[in-house]
């Protein structure tokens, strides 16, 4: 698609715009709330709008890793793609504070940012900087603690080798609540909790039960310390080559599936927890402390962002209720 | 190299057969310095194992950038030994018409698969090139390293690639092949499965 | 550009003897170019699939087969089976085995194995009246134990490819090496009793004890690597490196390992990386334009087409897996096959552990089937023979390791009976 052809169509509404297909790129497993209800209703959405425009996904990492990925939204090579924030902030740093620990209450505050004004400065100038556009969001569950013990407040981390990963933002957090972290990587996690090499790692629900860490794991405590955020992105050039049309039919679909996930994730986490607690795979431990954690990170945070990042989280903490 | 079919005679031939010394030891001092980068990787990536090993055991706090610098080691040790691979002709390759009788057929084809090499080093050159001047943008997550240096690195090799594929597509124009059966003594021991 | 140009062209190039990394690089470059992506997308897919976390085991191990190579650990483990199994009638045909299933716990390679190996017995086999066939037939056939014994090679990067644990590969595969090494015993047995030449060696029975103690140093290492992964010490990865500084400093110990060996250990294991890494790589990249084009779903349906039984499949994949290794490197076979064949596993309800040590252990038999046989090519040239001689030499082996698949193909579920009991 050339560059100056969308503005000639945009600008006849009544002309039949060019047949387009959209790769929709992702890391989540086909039975993950993030394909279930999100990738696949945006597809499903966008073939009925009938616009000319097919979403084709490709699902469980087939186009490469997260890493990878955003590479290529930022070159053209995909058109779309569902990230983390924290692998956006390879590309835009302030946008990694998303994944900033209690820096959201909870899933609705992360959808009520994203609806909201005051996610626009840093939306416009992810897409300044990268060309990419941002079309919506959600939140795949909050991430929890799991280790061989409960943990219920920052003391019960010291002397745990907690597994992080090894980002920024992630090890950032790890300081401000109090852990330790340790590098393993996600391929080796699951043998390296089983094997103790590696004392507990934190994850969203809906992860724990896609790569099977209740087998290993003998507690999850419900810390709810950071919203696992995921941002749909458009390459630059994909989204201008558009019909308006088509960028509305799109942009509906998106929308339709952040109406959808939270739902989906709400759904699955009940189950798994409903199952762990009967078959007694993993305690739930549900009195964590959670006003001790906030409070330790927030001042860690307070203090240790630079102000460019301090604006972003200020920017997310005033939409807080 | 003692056992050669040849038909070319000449200074050309004296080049390739004996090269005279600044050349061999230029190319000698070009092969050091990949091997050097290579060793010094596998060095490192031996060193930042046994590191990320020994932290748990360790009142250290982690350092998290050692898998990642790890990880682009591997990177740099595998681009930068290409070019020496085609000069000790390791690559692993199938080498069926190594078995071919006639001898100006195996030439023939021994030059062709040297310049596709050199063609293919000198688009992924072009592409490492391309890289490292729009890669900069991207920042690896725990170090923080700009990923142009992944590819600054790596175009070392691809250079090396195309330039030795070139001079062994000449070496075999000029000199011809070796027969089959003289090759295996010869050749450095690359170790697959 | 269409898929069916850019195989006939990776073909072609293969048959021109060029590289088989460059022969998937060129073409698949030139399609995604010429499909409208971004110069310099290929180079940076076939760098981040390098930079992949399971993959640095890879040099690591290697490391360690080549210590173990120059530190004399091969001459120590041989005289020991020699003086364990020596008075047996064909003995070095057991010895041969046995010293292999020893390495096999340091080695992660075949071709290192029959290297390290083939330099020792074929020449004291030959001396002793034994036929060439025999003597290359049963030395390149229990090379093959090494890359299915952990550690193992081929297990680290199938681990990487279909995302299991290494740790779980490792101990699925320990019980059908000692199963191939058994096979290849009864082979040896077989052949021994038809061959009138093959006389009772002499062995001086009091070394044993001396030769025991030499190599107690070298039976730690599968302990500290095998055992540091199970218990928890370290992850596959770091145990290649832990494995790695110990056979180092074991040489130095033993006095066959000195410093100024070290540049060129250091220079072929990292020439030896090099190629096995830039084919994986590069068969990377070909497997992300076949990702791309839903080459494996497409595949998928064929499959399923044919049949919707799993041992059917798992049929299937066999005779797939030989024919490709016939003529393909193993590592290559594995990067482009297991992408596609892994959510085809899926739908048969195939465990992908049972799929890898299948995969692994067909691809090896390729490692000694012509045209291009690695194996082959080590020993041709140690005992200076035709192809041939090695083939039909070793073509007596293949039968048990062929018994040894379609028996994993009939109970993929005994596969995973250590892993479970393990809790991998
Ligand atoms: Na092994
Ligand atoms: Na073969």
């Amino acid at each position: 698609s050339g560059d100056d052809e969308p503005d000639a169509e945009a600008s006849e509404p009544g002309a039949t715009a060019e047949e387009v297909t959209l790769q929709l790129a992702h890391s989540y497993a086909e039975t993950q709330p993030q394909h279930r209800c999100g990738a696949q209703v945006i597809a499903d959405e966008v073939a009925a709008a009938d616009v000319g425009l097919t979403v084709e996904i490709f699902p469980g990492s087939q186009l490469g890793g997260d890493a990878d990925r955003i590479a290529s939204v930022v070159s053209g090579d995909i058109d779309m793609d569902i990230q983390g924030a924290s692998a956006l902030g390879a590309v835009y740093a302030p946008i990694s504070v998303l994944d900033a620990a209690y820096a959201f209450d909870d899933s609705d505050h992360l959808a009520r940012f994203f609806t909201d004004e005051a996610s626009d400065e840093l939306l416009n100038g992810f897409e300044e900087e990268t060309g990419v556009h941002t079309l919506g969001a959600w939140s795949a569950g909050m991430r929890q603690f799991t280790a061989n013990k409960p943990i219920r407040s920052p003391q019960d981390l010291e002397g745990l080798r907690m597994r992080f990963p090894a980002s920024p933002q992630f090890l950032m957090n790890a300081e401000a609540l109090g852990a330790s972290a340790t590098e393993v990587a996600y391929e080796e996690l699951f043998l390296a909790l089983q094997q103790g090499t590696v004392d507990g790692q934190e994850n969203p629900i809906v992860n724990i039960d896609a790569s099977n860490l209740e087998e290993v794991q003998d507690f999850i405590s419900m810390s709810s310390h950071q919203a696992n955020s995921n941002l749909v992105i458009i390459g630059g050039d994909a989204w201008s080559g558009l019909s308006t049309e088509q960028q509305d039919a799109l942009q509906a679909a998106v929308d339709a599936a952040m109406e959808q996930v939270p739902g989906c994730v709400d759904e699955d986490e009940q189950a798994k927890l409903a199952e762990w607690a009967e078959t007694g795979a993993m305690e739930v431990v549900d009195d964590v402390d959670v006003e001790a954690f906030r409070t330790k990170a927030d001042a860690y945070l307070q203090e240790n962002f630079t102000p460019e990042q301090l604006t972003v989280y200020e920017a997310i903490r005033a939409t807080s209720e | 190299m003692t056992h050669i079919t040849s038909d070319a005679g000449g200074r050309l031939h004296a080049f390739f057969a004996d090269p005279p010394r600044p050349v061999a030891r230029t190319v000698r001092a070009l092969t050091a310095v990949e091997l050097a980068i290579g060793v010094l990787a596998m060095l490192l990536i031996f060193v930042l194992v046994l590191v990320q090993a020994g932290q748990r055991y360790l009142p250290l706090q982690g350092w998290p950038w050692t898998g990642e610098l790890a990880r682009f080691c591997l990177v740099w040790l595998t681009f930068v030994t290409a070019g020496v691979l085609v000069s000790s002709d390791s690559h692993i390759a199938i080498e069926t018409i190594d078995a071919v009788r006639n001898p100006t057929v195996r030439r023939v084809v021994r030059v062709i698969s040297c310049l596709i090499v050199a063609a293919i080093g000198a688009l992924l050159t072009a592409e490492a090139w391309e890289l490292m001047h729009t890669q900069g943008v991207l920042r690896s997550p725990a170090m923080g390293m700009p990923m142009s240096w992944l590819y600054a690195i790596s175009i070392v090799g691809f250079i090396s690639t195309t330039l030795r594929a070139l001079v062994a597509a000449a070496r075999f124009a000029v000199l011809g092949v070796p027969d089959p059966q003289e090759l295996d003594d010869s050749r450095p021991e690359v170790t697959s499965t | 550009m269409s898929l069916l140009v850019l195989c006939v062209l990776i073909t072609v190039l293969l048959l021109a003897r060029v590289p088989v990394a460059f022969a998937f690089i060129g073409p698949s470059l030139v399609y995604l170019l010429s499909t409208g992506q971004s110069l310099g997308l290929s180079l940076r897919l076939v760098a981040q699939s390098t930079a992949s976390f399971p993959l640095l085991a890879v040099p690591l191990f290697i490391l360690l087969g080549c210590l173990a190579s120059h530190a004399g650990i091969a001459d120590r483990l041989y005289a020991f089976a020699l003086a364990l199994l020596g008075r047996v009638r064909g003995s070095l045909g057991y010895v041969s085995v046995g010293v292999s299933v020893g390495f096999s716990w340091i080695s992660g390679s075949a071709v290192a194995d029959a290297a390290a190996l083939g330099k020792i017995q074929i020449p004291a086999m030959l001396r002793e009246g034994y036929s060439k066939r025999f003597a290359l037939g049963v030395s390149g056939a229990s090379a093959l134990i090494a890359p299915v014994m952990p550690p193992s090679i081929p297990a680290v990067i199938f681990a990487g490819l279909a995302a299991v644990s290494t740790g779980a590969m490792f101990a699925a595969s320990v019980v059908p090496a000692l199963l191939m090494a058994l096979g290849l015993c009864v082979v040896v047995f077989l052949w021994v009793r038809r061959d009138p030449n093959i006389r009772v060696t002499r062995v001086d029975r009091a070394g044993l004890g001396s030769a025991g103690r030499r190599v107690l140093g070298v039976l730690v290492a599968p302990i500290l690597i095998l055992g540091g992964i199970l218990s928890g010490w370290f992850t596959p990865t770091e145990a290649a490196a832990v494995g790695a500084a110990y056979i180092g400093l074991l040489g130095f110990a033993y006095r066959t390992l000195h410093w100024r060996d070290l540049p060129k250990i250091l220079v072929e294991a990292v020439l030896t990386s090099g190629a096995i890494l830039l084919i994986v790589a590069s068969a990377n990249l070909l497997g992300y334009i076949f990702a791309r084009e839903r080459v494996p779903q497409a595949i998928a349906e064929w499959m399923l087409g044919i049949t919707s039984d799993p041992t059917g499949f798992l049929l299937l994949v066999l005779a797939l897996s030989l024919i490709l290794g016939t003529a393909l490197d193993a590592i290559a076979v594995l990067t482009l096959t297991v992408p596609i064949l892994m959510p085809i596993a899926a739908v048969y309800d195939v465990d992908p552990i049972a799929l890898g040590v299948l995969m692994i252990l067909s691809q090896m038999i390729g490692l000694l089937t012509p045209p291009v046989g690695t194996v082959i090519f080590v020993l041709q040239a140690i005992a200076k023979v035709r192809m041939s001689e090695v083939f039909w030499g070793s073509l007596p082996f293949m039968v048990p390791l062929l018994l040894l698949c379609v028996a994993i193909i009939l109970w993929p579920d005994a596969i995973l009976y250590l892993p479970q009991r393990l809790g991998l």
